[in-house]
């Protein structure tokens, strides 16, 4: 013996339907009234096999099918209520009396699925939200990272290029005034560039003038050397200039070996040196 | 600003100086936001342009955030007097719609109304005038934490009046 008369069950399914897609401002109203009457359907069908077969099986993917359907459209609490009351309410209404408590208990088991799906799908969506925001905040702060590390590259580089001036200041001789700690990262950018510069102009003599460097050691004279052969290889020759008395007892002490390196006290000598290597010689115009 | 009984909307005193003795933990930000606004205090006596009374809702959120504003509604419902013989959440909930007529005045100021699905499910209807959804999920969540009850407030989809997709907004209570 079915659980609904035909007649019952067309006015079960229809005022279902019905009331369901009249819920204002509802995830139902929303999704309309077909989609209301595919979801109907499926519960009461599930009702019937399920009240035959005494377990509550058919009503889990009835109850789980709603949810994922309704869901997306601000399915809430309350509206997973009102469709279980509102089917409760009809069921034990127009079903057969002996059944009354079979649809108790189904409606009963119903809502407590459908809220328990409803609560993992609201988890999950959730922990996506937290997740997207996480990426989010990750990738804001990766651009703000990005940019610094522009800024501090261009910085670098502006560094990097007052730091090695070079001054081409006759054709044939370069001035390099050094001012400041001459290590090795200085070393480096200073070859790179002299050298670059001494192929680009063709030029003769380099004169470095570090009277401008406050500690000249072992290290630092150590470079010199190293970049003076640099510049030997490309047919031209380091000058020395600006040496303090202090720094000359320093190397001596130290026994660094500067031969091959012409040494003048001041720029003007080393400038007049470099003019007499160029058969050229400063004279006054007066 | 403070006005004289007319034609334009109004927002009671009361209401908007229980609101800002809510903010007293952020009482620096509050002060700061109504000298902005032209004021030094607001007089419970007093009703204000209603438009200037929620920019002073929307400066409040935007610099103190949503839950700030929603523990604000809670407490301004938790902490009111009221008459003896609404002694129940369904009672404070049946009254909303008096709550906004007793603090809100002027043309089209616009309704809340309640309706029970059962004793544990109401529908908040509102049409208020500039309705700000945090401030009314707080008044609805202090009406019920008043008697001791945890409710679960959602709003429904599709129209928003603070969000300004519609000209209504449905709360659904549930506890």
């Amino acid at each position: 013996m079915p659980l609904f008369e035909p007649t019952a069950r067309t006015e079960l399914l229809s005022s279902l339907t019905a009331r369901l897609a009249k819920r204002r401002m509802s995830a139902f109203s929303l999704l309309g009234e077909d989609v209301c009457r595919v979801h109907v359907e499926a519960a009461v069908d599930a009702l019937e096999r399920d009240s035959v077969t005494g377990k509550a099986e058919a009503m889990r993917a009835a109850a789980v099918a709603m949810v994922t359907t309704f869901l997306p459209e601000s399915l809430g609490y309350s509206d997973l209520c009102f469709f279980t009351r509102l089917l409760r309410e009809r069921a034990l209404e127009l079903g057969r009396e002996d059944q009354r408590g079979a649809i108790e208990q189904w409606c009963y088991e119903h809502l407590a699925v459908s809220t328990t799906h409803f609560m993992v799908q609201r988890d999950d969506a959730l922990q996506r939200q937290a997740a997207k925001r996480d990426i989010e905040r990750y990738e804001s702060q990766l651009a703000e990272l990005r940019v610094a590390l522009d800024e501090k590259t261009q910085l670098l580089e502006l560094i990097r290029e007052a730091s090695t001036p070079i001054a081409p200041v006759v054709p044939g001789i370069l001035v390099v005034p050094l001012v400041g700690t001459f290590d090795r990262f200085r070393a480096g950018l200073l070859t790179e560039r002299l050298l670059d510069e001494i192929a680009k102009t063709r030029a003769r003599v380099a004169i470095l003038d570090i009277s401008g460097v406050p500690v000249f050691d072992t290290d630092a004279a150590q470079l010199i050397v190293r970049l003076a052969r640099s510049v030997r290889l490309l047919g031209a020759q380091v000058i020395l200039v600006g040496m303090s008395p202090h720094n000359a007892r320093t190397i001596v002490e130290l026994g660094v070996d500067l031969d091959g390196i012409v040494t003048c006290r001041a720029l003007q000598d080393g400038l007049r040196s470099a003019l007499a290597t160029q058969r050229l010689e400063l004279v006054s115009i007066a | 600003m403070m006005t004289e009984p007319g034609e334009m909307r109004e927002y009671s005193g009361a209401a908007l100086s229980s609101f800002v003795v809510g903010l007293s933990e952020h009482q620096a930000v509050v002060d700061k936001l109504l000298a902005e606004s032209g004021v030094d205090r607001i007089d419970p006596e007093a009703w204000y342009e209603l438009e200037w009374a929620f920019d002073l809702f929307d400066k409040i959120e935007r610099e103190l955030g949503r839950a700030a504003v929603i523990k604000v509604g809670r407490s301004m419902v938790e902490t009111a007097v009221y008459p003896p013989e609404i002694d129940s959440a369904q009672k404070i909930l049946s009254s909303v719609g008096y709550w906004w007529a007793l603090n809100a005045r002027g043309p089209d100021i616009g309704t809340m109304t309640c309706e029970w699905e059962d004793e544990h499910h109401a529908v908040i209807e509102c049409t208020a005038y500039r309705a700000r959804c945090t401030l009314v999920i707080g008044i609805l969540e202090g009406a019920c934490m008043r008697y001791g009850i945890s409710p679960l407030v959602e709003h429904g989809p599709g129209s928003c009046i603070q969000q300004q997709t519609g000209p209504m907004c449905v709360y659904r209570v549930s506890w």
